[in-house]
Formats: C-alpha cells, structure tokens, sequence
C-alpha cells in the first residue's frame, strides 16, 4: 500500500489560512490503512484547526471518500464542492491531483507527504519495500528489491560498502545483496544472479500509465 | 448461519453456588449499564436472576436475556462491591459463552464493524484482548473475548468501529453530555475519568450540589478509548480546560492509560503550537478506588485553570 504522513499542523494551517470554507476530503483506502488521511484523522485535523483560527477563523467541513484515485468515488463530492473556496485532501499524491484535477477552479491543499510504497509491520508501523521502479527484477533477486533496499539500488551484487550483512550507511541497515545472496543460496537458486544484468533506464522519465492487457480498446473509446 | 442450541454448559458450574447471591443490591450503584439506564433489568443482580432462571430452567433463552447478560463493560466494580463475594463478570462470561454460536446470540456492549471498514487490521492487531480477528474477508468480533473497552473504537482510521449498545459511553452521548454542561456559565472544565479504576459511585457522589460546578465528570470506559476529537470538543465549545484521568502504569488491563497518554501529550503539543497554554489539557493517573486523589487532583487543575482564566479571550 502507498504510506503517508500527516503534514506538520502549522504548515497546513498557513496553507488555508484566509479562506472562509475549506472541505477536507479523507480517503478511505491506503492513507486510511497507514492512519495518516482517513475519515478520523480528517475529523481530527478539522478540530484541530476549529481551535487554531478560532470563531473568526475558516468553517470547516468533512468527507471521506473510498478512494481519492477512483474518479466515480470523487463525484460523490460534485454536489459538494461548490460550497467551498478551498480543499484540503488527506490523499497520497495521486489522490491528491486527481482531486485537483476534478475540481480545477478550487484550490486543493495537500495534508499528508505521501512517503512509499511499503508493508504494514504492526499498528502505526510501515516499511518502504517498493520504488515503483517500474522493472521488476524481483524474481531474480529471491524476493528482496536491490533497487529499494540497497542504498545504491545496485543490480549486480554488492559493493564495497558490505559488511557482514550490514550496509556501510548504517550498520542498522541490512545490505540487501547479502540478503539476496543468502536467500538465493538457501534455495539453490545462486545461478540467478551471476548472469550480468543491464541497468535500468531512469532517463527521460515520464508519469507513466498502464492498460492492462484488453482493456487498450476500451481506453481509446473512451478518448484519454 | 448454523445455530446452535442452547445449553448451560458453562453457567453449570455456578449451579451450586449461586444461591450466595442474597440480592442484596449492593452491586446497582456502581454497575456503568445501570447508571445510564436505571433499569432494573440491566443492574448486576437481574443479570444473576436471569442466570438463576435459566439453570433453573424458569426461563426460556431468549434474545432479550442474552442481551442483558452481554451487556457488560467489565469494569469489575460490581465484583468489588459484591457483599457475598459473588463472581458476577465471570458467571456472566460464562452466560455469553452459553448464547455465542445459537439463534439467541446478541452482541450487547461489545464492538461491531461497519462496512466503512478498511482490513488495516489495526483493531485486530491493536486490541488487548485478542477479541477481533480476520475470518472470511471480515472483520468479526468475539462476543466472549470482547471486554467492551473501546481501543479498537479509538483506532479505527475509518471510524467503522463502535460499541453495539454503549449505554452512554459512545462520542455523539458524550458530545450531548459536554454541550448541555457547558451552556450553564459556571461551567469551565471537563473531566474524562475512567470507570475501571475511580468514578465516583453514586452514594458517594454529590447528585444535586447546592453551587453547581464548575466541572463536570464524564465516564469513558476506559483513557484507551478517548479519541482526540472528543478530547478537543470541550475546547472548541469554550471550555477552559480538560482533564483526563486514567489508571496508573501497569493497572490498566486494556493498556489504554498508555493511548491516553500518547493522545493527551499530542494535544498539548499541538495547544503549544496554536501558543494556548499546554496545562489547559492534562492528564492524570489515580489509583483504583483512590476517590481522595482523584479529587485532589481536580482540585489542583482547577485551581490552576482559574488562575489561567476562559480560553476565549484569545
């Protein structure tokens, strides 16, 4: 799932500072899941700055939707909107533009910093695994990412840096080759990575998009 | 779903012993259920005599019994102040271990899910009872394990979580109970204190003060379960400060004096920051049954809070 962090409250204050109504959109799926931008923490934020601006300050309302990403769960909002002279969304980046993007007059403040894509380890505990690098080697690698968790997203084993299964950054810091090795070795797999591979091509990046196999002609129809 | 029919299998074991119960009473006072409802029905010895009937076999099993009998917060006042020693919340586990699984079953006072529910799991992860878990795509709670402590309400990112019958306990009953205090214009702080460890029974406390006060004890069933936008609420309606009161570390068999701390000293900081003064929220952790020490330390917020005077002057 995508993990995200609530903004610190000053710099959320500022941004809406002088508007007269804000909404604030939560979303009810990953920024849910990480408790950083679910219909609680957006009921929380607004209390939050009730108190700050005080009686004269902005008049705050309140939505959460099922997804900020999903255009039909943005339309529950429509009907809403016009109401309002700014929003707040507690979404990831994604949800955040697409937010923007359906409602291009308004302006749309961001609440949370959308931090990774990673794992949930316990309540409140999240770990990056993915950087969406877009060239999944993981089947290569024994289901460890070198490009996340080696701090040089190295492709063909470790560097210098190894030090008995620690990276140089931080003894903390497991050195993923070492545990791609390991892995790889337990399974009889160490042929897997002693073939050269290329490195990825992070020039000229662009957003992407993906249709998934089927779905092209039902995307041309649909002119976008 | 396949039911089950029901047996006293587990409430067996009381058969012989609960005839200690002399139906004495002692028990309504301090019973949160009974508080809110005044209904005899709902107090500690009915939940016996409902007991007693079924072993006996004058009562027929029914929906309306088992709601009763899950109707239980489990803050073990009633146990305390039992004259003959009586087990009420475990003879009543027992009840609930009879009804789970048959046509009869009721939730009572522990939490259900709605469909806004996410699977983070947190709930599941977070509850100290291990009463929530992920079975067939869902959410379900054990109504036998489920202790009605609310952590689970607290944690809830999508707010899918409540109690089935809160008895009062639940935010919007809070929320009334803070609006109508804070009307009179005395009126200058709330109290969060928990059942579990102090409220004031209702022998001891003063039910029609000769001077109304300026604060006013509202019962959570446990520090765990006070969510911040309740903890602000107080504060958005003017009020000059809030206390929290919850049990000392380690006595809190929910763990949930460890959230309120965590939520009281986030508000603080947060008050910081809008440059209100911190002391305006405080928490404060008082043994089990120390009514002395509870009210000394309201006395002290209170008297600090009148030396810091309304927080709408601002």
């Amino acid at each position: 799932m995508i993990v995200a962090e609530r903004k610190p409250f000053d710099e959320i204050k500022h941004m809406v500072s002088g508007y007269k109504k804000v909404l604030t959109v939560g979303c009810g799926t990953c920024v849910a899941v990480c408790l950083a931008g679910g219909s609680k923490e957006a009921e929380t934020l607004n209390a939050e700055l009730n108190l700050a601006f005080g009686k004269d300050g902005p008049e705050f309302g309140s939505d959460t939707v099922e997804r900020q990403c999903d255009m039909e769960f943005l339309a529950a909002l429509d009907a809403k909107v016009g109401g309002y002279d700014a929003i707040i969304s507690m979404a990831c980046g994604a949800g955040i533009q697409f937010l923007a993007e359906r409602f291009p007059g308004k302006p749309v403040f961001p609440a949370v910093n959308t931090s990774f894509i990673g794992v949930n380890l316990d309540v409140g505990w999240y770990e990056e695994k993915c950087r969406a690098c877009g060239s999944c080697v993981l089947g290569m690698t024994g289901g460890v990412c070198p490009v996340t968790l080696c701090a040089k997203s190295l492709f063909n084993g470790p560097c210098g840096g190894t030090n008995q299964g620690s990276c140089e950054i931080d003894k903390d810091q497991p050195c993923a080759w070492y545990q791609i090795h390991g892995r790889l070795a337990a399974q009889g797999r160490l042929d897997r990575i002693i073939e050269i591979s290329s490195p990825n091509d992070w020039s000229n990046q662009k957003p992407r998009k993906v249709i998934q196999p089927g779905y092209g002609e039902r995307v041309k129809s649909l002119g976008r | 779903m396949e039911t089950r029919p029901f047996e006293t299998k587990h409430l067996d074991k009381w058969r012989s012993n609960l005839d200690s119960c002399i139906r004495c009473g002692y028990c309504y006072e301090h019973c949160p259920v009974f508080k809110d409802t005044r209904w005899e029905s709902n107090a500690p010895r009915a939940k016996m005599i409902m007991v007693y009937g079924l072993l006996a076999g004058k009562l027929e099993p029914s929906t309306y019994i088992s709601d009763k009998l899950s109707s239980c917060f489990y803050c073990g006042r009633c146990n305390a102040a039992c004259s003959s020693g009586v087990p009420l919340t475990d003879i009543i586990t027992d009840a609930k271990r009879d009804f789970q699984g048959t046509g009869f079953e009721t939730p009572g006072t522990t939490t259900g899910t709605n469909t806004d529910c996410a699977l983070c799991l947190a709930c599941a992860r977070a509850c100290p009872h291990e009463a929530r878990d992920f079975i067939n795509g869902k959410i379900v709670t054990d109504t036998v394990k489920c202790q009605s402590c609310g952590i689970c309400v607290d944690i809830c990112p999508n707010q899918a979580v409540a109690t089935n019958l809160s008895y009062g306990t639940d935010r919007s009953s809070l929320n009334r109970e803070i609006s109508t205090f804070l009307e009179q214009e005395t009126a200058k702080a709330i109290v969060f204190g928990c059942n579990w460890s102090y409220y004031p029974d209702l022998q001891s406390s003063v039910m029609d003060p000769a001077e109304e006060l300026e604060y006013k004890i509202l019962i959570n069933m446990c520090g765990g379960r006070l969510e911040k936008p309740l903890l602000l609420e107080p504060l958005l309606q003017n009020a000059w400060g809030v206390l929290v009161a919850c049990c000392p570390d380690g006595d809190c068999e929910h763990d949930g004096n460890l959230k309120a701390k965590i939520h009281v000293a986030g508000l603080r900081e947060l008050l910081k920051e809008m440059d209100i003064e911190e002391d305006r929220i405080q928490l404060v952790q008082v043994a089990h049954g120390d009514k002395t020490g509870f009210q000394a330390a309201i006395d002290t917020f209170m008297e600090n809070l009148n030396k810091l005077g309304p927080l709408n002057h601002r």
